[in-house]
């Protein structure tokens, strides 16, 4: 195996030449969404991020990569801004939404997170019936007539695909729901305000294998309206549900590249050595 | 950095082990397969017939070693590439086996008496022989160079083949014996290929392209 490691190396010079002819590819067809410029990030002296460069397209799913406390979280968090909660967070370089830099343009956190929807690790339904979760966010933004929200409600748990599983049962408390359901549920009420972009941290992670799959056919679905942006452990999710992956290790990206490279012939060995679990 | 999954890199190793030894054997064979149309008594080619089904069972066990790595630990990258060639080789390998028999089942027919021909299936052995040999020494250096070369000098045997098969012997009335030259050149051919298979299978594991499109680049 060790024979093979440096031949590898050797070869990379041509896969680097066609991972240019497919960003260049990729680029032609789909508008940017976000795009990092030497991003760097610290926690206090901790500098969680470093240098990241990345860009992600829209309709397409990516995937973040790495070993537990690389910074995939802390990354996808800076995309929302959800980092500056933290109180000893400093931040350096730019990330850009859509061409404007989320932390200079004057678009302020509540439009941010409107258009970047989040949904987390562990289903956070609110102690509410399941109508008024999904209801929640038009209601801030002020939407009150009952009709319209039906309308947003019904669309909404139908574009998370559990509508025909609640609709008897709009009225109930979300906690009564599976763990599954709870996280689709979560999916609906990020879809309800009509985001662009849907971070995702490990969603899945809590959930059994059924929801789990239909968590990840969920996501073949919204990508067609939606940019995606998944966290995830789990490398065979990030091989079936991602169009492109980056590897985050130890703050920095060690590589970004279509999925099907980087779990098939990755160009550097660490990727290699984390896709194959042999370390992590 | 910490390592982990040293246990499914010792079922990896002793996966590829096992296709090695299943080389080893073919090799051992191949050097006997003309031999056995020389001889007088026929018992040699019955054995070579018989023994086949040794090949045959090893390259099955590869399959189910196989097949029980990738589902229990659902591999990718280097070592998907590597236990998927280890099925295709191991396909080749007994596909070399089939080869030899089927040269001994030409013998179970006909005893070939015409010299210059039976020089000529030695050729093809011999070069088949280097060829095998070669893709080990190939695999275990990860010399790709040398793969490059294995795969060139299949060019050599079917020379050969197309120089038996084109010779007056085939001008002979007695078409049964013709035919049988012709299969017997056919599967020492053949065997020529899969050699040849097996070096761009190695190929892939090395570079994670197939064999074309690696050159092409």
């Amino acid at each position: 195996m060790a024979e093979l490691n440096s031949v590898k190396t050797k070869v990379n010079i041509g896969t680097q030449a066609a991972d240019a002819k497919r960003q260049t590819i990729i680029q032609e067809d789909k508008e940017i969404v976000f795009q990092s410029n030497n991003f760097n990030l610290w926690y206090g002296d901790n500098h969680a991020l470093q240098d990241i460069n990345l860009t992600f397209h829209e309709n397409d799913i990516n995937a973040i990569i790495g070993p537990s406390g690389c910074g995939k979280s802390t990354f996808v968090k800076s995309l929302n801004r959800m980092t500056e909660l933290v109180p000893i967070v400093r931040t350096e370089g730019d990330i850009q939404f859509r061409g404007d830099d989320i932390f200079t343009s004057g678009m302020s956190v509540e439009e941010l997170r409107t258009r970047v929807g989040m949904v987390f690790q562990k289903p956070n339904p609110f102690p509410k019936s399941i109508y008024d979760n999904v209801a929640y966010g038009p209601r801030v933004h002020g939407i009150k007539k009952k009709s319209v929200l039906d309308e947003v409600v019904e669309k909404s748990l139908r574009s998370a695909s559990i509508w025909d599983e609640v609709k008897d049962r709009l009225n109930d408390n979300a906690y009564g729901l599976s763990g599954g359901q709870q996280q689709r549920i979560c999916i609906a009420r990020a879809l309800a305000v009509e985001p662009e972009v849907i971070l995702m941290d490990e969603p899945t992670s809590a959930l059994d294998p059924i929801s789990t799959t239909k968590i990840e056919d969920l996501m073949q679905e919204l990508k067609k309206d939606y940019s995606i942006i998944i966290v995830t452990h789990n490398m065979q999710q990030a091989a079936r549900v991602s169009g492109r992956t980056s590897f985050f290790y130890q703050g920095y990206v060690v590589e970004s590249d279509d999925t099907n490279v980087i779990f098939e012939n990755p160009s550097d060995k660490r990727t290699e050595d984390y896709v194959s679990g042999r370390f992590g | 950095m910490t390592v982990y999954r040293e246990k499914f890199q010792e079922e990896l190793d002793a996966l590829i082990g096992e296709c090695i030894k299943l080389g080893e054997e073919c090799h051992k064979r191949l050097a006997g397969t003309v031999e056995v149309l020389l001889a007088d008594d026929i018992e040699d080619a019955r054995k070579v017939v018989r023994n086949d089904a040794e090949i045959n069972k090893m390259e099955a066990d590869v399959n189910a070693h196989a097949i029980n790595l990738i589902t229990t630990q659902q591999p990718v990258a280097t070592d998907l590439r590597t236990i998927i060639s280890c099925i295709k080789i191991a396909d080749n390998l007994e596909r070399i086996g089939d080869n030899i028999s089927n040269v001994a089942e030409v013998r179970k027919r006909i005893k070939i008496t015409n010299e210059r021909t039976l020089l000529r299936f030695k050729t093809m052995e011999r070069l088949a022989s280097l060829m095998l040999e070669d893709v080990y020494t190939a695999f275990k250096k990860s010399d790709l160079d040398l793969l490059d070369e294995i795969i060139l000098r299949d060019q050599d045997i079917d020379a050969v083949f197309v120089q038996i098969t084109t010779s007056d012997i085939f001008e002979e009335s007695d078409a049964f014996l013709t035919g049988q030259i012709q299969l017997t050149a056919k599967y020492l051919e053949r065997i020529g290929d899969h050699i040849k298979s097996i070096a761009e299978h190695i190929y892939y594991i090395h570079t994670g392209d197939p064999y074309e499109k690696y050159k092409s680049e």
